[in-house]
């Protein structure tokens, strides 16, 4: 079976299922049971000769996951307080947990309904409820991080390779580290022919030796001063492909460059 | 607990009387909507609030607009405008909207008549008189240019007057962008915005689906009429002011301005440099919806002054199991969660990463390039042209190699290249052209044109490069050393392979292009350059002006709507204007 939990953005978890869920009936009910995805992809059908043109990259929209649950309690306070958890808890998640295969999913509440057993005199003690809920991101990930560290080189191009085990492309965040004033520095995809090129002038000032770039929230800091302005014209984030990737680290100083991400996977 | 909204009422004494605050049951705040523009400031603004709210309200109550932090109660304000008429409370509807201004149109409010003779802008703002406009001179921030200006002002409102002096403070428009308004704090300003870039927003990151366009507002020629200095019921032609370069690539443009007021010769000719600078190219504007921005951090728990450090801005955080999250908030970097009101000023925008033809030079003059010519001769021709107006000519005058060449480096580095397309044209004679890219590591990639193959002899030649560093087959090309490349060359209407060739790009990105002129067989000799463009797969970049901004507010957030870049000045013939309004009579809008 597989253990599904909810995380808050503050890392509380609740178990959906599994052993820790201390109601009866509830803890082994959850029913996962529908799934799609929706692919955004434009589509023009030709004017005379056969077939059809694709004209921008396909684009996984966000999704939506349904769940049922059938929750019952003797003790009608147990069931309201199960009921109620459940309820504060979806309120506030950021993650859809899989325990089981240490993955999580980026989720917000979309709805919830509750079909009360019984007649009168049984309300507050079973129930069957449904749940869905919005996948903000449309894919799983691993709930720890993968870290990949390189040394680099001053003033010479350094090869390295980048490995992503998982599905889709990935935005690593990456910390760069140096010990002295760095007045530039490039982070290259080979086949892609992309990268991005940070050209900051207080990096590498005593005090300002640690630069990240958060490919996947799109910004620049140090030390929690935004310094997104100093990424060079023309040039952006970074996507990291599936498969073993070929980049290059140019630095005008020695530096340590930290990549972390999470593999991505569709279900 | 979060970031909130308050609109605070304040009398005519300068006193707070009532505060509408976003996330409350009393008075809730709905939702709010301000209209700002880079020329003038906050322009309107509307307020949505519970039908139930009781609020002491009057026909031009000021009020003011703020961002609070809740944590450390500081607060930030944003806007303040004037209410206009008071809403109507009947009906059924469960909410009402209170529309207002900003403080900006105050300035249309009074009227000025006044000549100034050789008087510098400066002096002329601070002539004119602010009191009872509810408008706050501690605040005001008035740097204009060191110009002085002959001018008659005759029943001129203050929106009028600063709207002619911006346009003489704009002759530098290029390298100083003059803007004037009335800011937050009720001052008014009259500056040049700072030309360092202010922030970069990314399509996917701050912003969903832009739209771009290209306006067609090219004007390169002026005619200026104004009224005449001692009898000004009559016009008079002041000249005719012309942009040859844009004329050159765009065709001649024309517009006639006349003024009702008289201006000397040196602030028409500064309005004209401002219009003709201005508008030399056609406008660049990219509008955004959806602007958007995560607020900062708040972490739940207690907080505790840190005394050792003895600075009261700094505050350690503790979570709910008291352990200290080790993050030190200025409280002053709480108003980062405040930057989603964008300042006036330059922002590098980028839309989402796709392969696109990026133009890098149309050819069409000889600005931006370097030319060292010794046995040769570089003009522009308008004749034999393949696109555009006009084409580079390369004229040989002498048989021996002097190493001539033309170089360009283009504003931006262009990056992700698919390939390089040149058009060449050998008159009479096929010699040779090496074309030389270099990047940002002066890496470089070299190629040779024409190699005095005389099959291409007076045709034009569109030959296309490929830059990516994977070949047909998605093997990677060799970095360095020789390597197989079939060119395509495109002569007349057939497209034929023109052979092998060794070489490799090597090269990761575009940052100059060179090309350098070989020994030839004959003399003169003459060659024609037109239309340097990449296919490359990037970021669309732009550096602009933010022009305009919406932005709605609703409970915490802010959606914004921005529009960078910037629409062609308003160009009103004012003496059609005034006479259509009635408050001018002449006998001739415009005598030559």
């Amino acid at each position: 079976m597989i253990e599904f939990s909810l995380e808050d953005d503050k890392g509380n978890i609740f178990s959906l299922n599994g052993v820790s869920v201390t109601n009866t009936i509830g803890k082994n009910s959850l029913g996962f049971q529908n799934e799609s995805f929706n692919i955004d992809t434009n589509i023009i059908e030709k004017s005379s000769l056969p077939g059809s043109i694709r004209t921008n990259d396909p684009r996984i929209e966000s999704r939506v996951l349904e769940f049922v649950l059938n929750v019952s309690d003797p003790d009608y306070t147990a069931y309201q307080s199960f009921i109620s958890g459940l309820l504060y808890n979806l309120n506030k998640v950021a993650y859809l947990r899989d325990e089981t295969g240490s993955r999580r999913i980026e989720v917000t509440l979309n709805n919830f309904n509750i079909s009360y057993d019984g007649g009168v005199g049984s309300q507050w003690l079973s129930s069957n409820v449904s749940f869905s809920l919005t996948c903000l991101k449309p894919y799983w990930e691993d709930i720890n991080f993968t870290e990949t560290n390189y040394t680099v080189s001053a003033s010479v191009t350094n090869e390295f390779t980048f490995t992503n085990n998982g599905y889709l492309e990935v935005q690593p965040v990456i910390e760069f580290v140096v010990a002295a004033p760095c007045s530039f520095f490039e982070i290259i995809l080979v086949a892609e022919n992309d990268s991005i090129r940070i050209e900051d002038p207080i990096f590498g000032t005593p005090g300002n030796g640690v630069i990240t770039i958060d490919n996947e929230q799109g910004f620049v800091e140090i030390d929690n001063l935004d310094r997104t302005v100093y990424v060079i014209g023309g040039l952006g984030f970074i996507s990291l492909p599936v498969g073993i990737s070929d980049i290059q680290i140019i630095s005008s100083v020695a530096a340590t460059a930290k990549f972390y991400h999470r593999n991505r996977y569709y279900v | 607990m979060s970031n909130t909204f308050e609109a605070r009422l304040i009398s005519i004494t300068n006193n707070e009387v009532y505060r509408i605050i976003g996330n409350t049951e009393r008075g809730a705040l709905l939702r709010a909507v301000f209209n700002w523009e880079k020329i003038g400031g906050l322009k309107d603004w509307e307020l949505t609030v519970n039908r139930d709210t009781v609020l002491p309200f009057y026909s031009g109550m000021r009020i003011d607009f703020y961002f609070v932090d809740e944590i450390f109660l500081t607060s930030k304000l944003i806007f303040s405008g004037y209410s206009e008429l008071i809403p109507t409370q009947e009906g059924d509807f469960n909410k009402i909207t209170l529309k207002g201004k900003g403080f900006y149109w105050k300035l249309g409010e009074r009227v000025h008549n006044k000549a100034y003779t050789n008087t510098p802008i400066a002096n002329i703002i601070n002539d004119l008189d602010f009191s009872g406009l509810d408008l706050d001179p501690d605040e005001f921030d008035i740097r204009p240019p060191s110009i002085s200006v002959t001018i008659d002002f005759r029943d001129k409102t203050y929106i009028q007057i600063f709207d002619t002096l911006l346009k003489i403070a704009n002759t530098d428009y290029d390298n100083n962008q003059y803007i004037y308004g009335v800011n937050e704090k009720r001052g008014v300003y009259f500056y040049s915005l700072d030309p360092e870039i202010k922030d970069k927003l990314f399509e996917d990151y701050d912003f969903q689906n832009p739209s771009v366009d290209f306006l067609d507002d090219v004007i390169n020629s002026v005619k200026i009429f104004r009224a005449q200095e001692l009898n000004p019921k009559e016009t008079e032609l002041v000249g005719t002011f012309e942009n040859t370069d844009s004329s050159g690539k765009y065709g001649k443009k024309e517009k006639k301005i006349t003024f009702s007021d008289y201006i000397d010769n040196n602030s028409i000719d500064n309005i004209a440099n401002f219009i003709l600078e201005k508008n030399a190219d056609p406008s660049k504007i990219i509008k955004i919806n959806n602007f958007y921005r995560k607020d900062a951090e708040i972490v739940e728990g207690g907080l505790v002054f840190e005394e050792t450090l003895g600075v009261l801005d700094n505050w350690v955080w503790f979570d709910q199991d008291g352990f200290s999250e080790a993050v030190y908030r200025n409280s002053s970097l709480n108003i980062e969660a405040f930057n989603r009101i964008l300042d006036p000023g330059y922002y590098g925008v980028s839309t989402k990463k796709q392969i696109k033809n990026t133009l890098v030079n149309e050819c069409d003059s000889l600005s931006g390039w370097v030319v060292s010519a010794v046995s040769s001769v570089v003009d522009i021709f308008d004749g034999n042209v393949l696109t555009g107006r006009n084409v580079i000519r390369w004229t040989r005058t002498s048989n021996q190699f002097a190493g001539d060449y033309i170089e360009f480096t283009p504003t931006d580095i262009i990056s992700g290249l698919i390939n390089l397309k040149i058009s060449v044209y050998f008159k009479d004679n096929v010699s040779n052209i090496t074309l030389q890219i270099f990047d940002t590591e002066d890496n470089m990639y070299s190629y040779e044109i024409g190699d005095y193959n005389q099959s291409f002899i007076n045709s034009w030649l569109r030959i296309e490069l490929p830059l990516d560093p994977c070949d047909e087959f998605g093997l990677m090309r060799v970095k360095s050393g020789t390597g197989l490349r079939f060119l395509k060359v495109v002569s007349g209407v057939e497209e034929r392979p023109l052979g092998i060739h060794y070489s490799c790009p090597g090269v990761r990105n575009l940052k100059k292009i060179k090309l350098i002129l070989d020994t030839g067989n004959t003399n003169p000799d003459e060659i024609y350059i037109d239309r340097i463009e990449v296919r490359n797969k990037s970021w669309g970049y732009s550096e602009l002006t933010l022009d305009k901004a919406v932005y709605e507010i609703e409970r915490n957030y802010i959606l914004g709507a921005l529009e960078f870049g910037e629409k062609a000045i308003n160009l009103i013939d004012e003496i059609k204007d005034n006479v259509a309004k009635g408050d001018l009579a002449f006998d001739m809008y415009a005598k030559e």
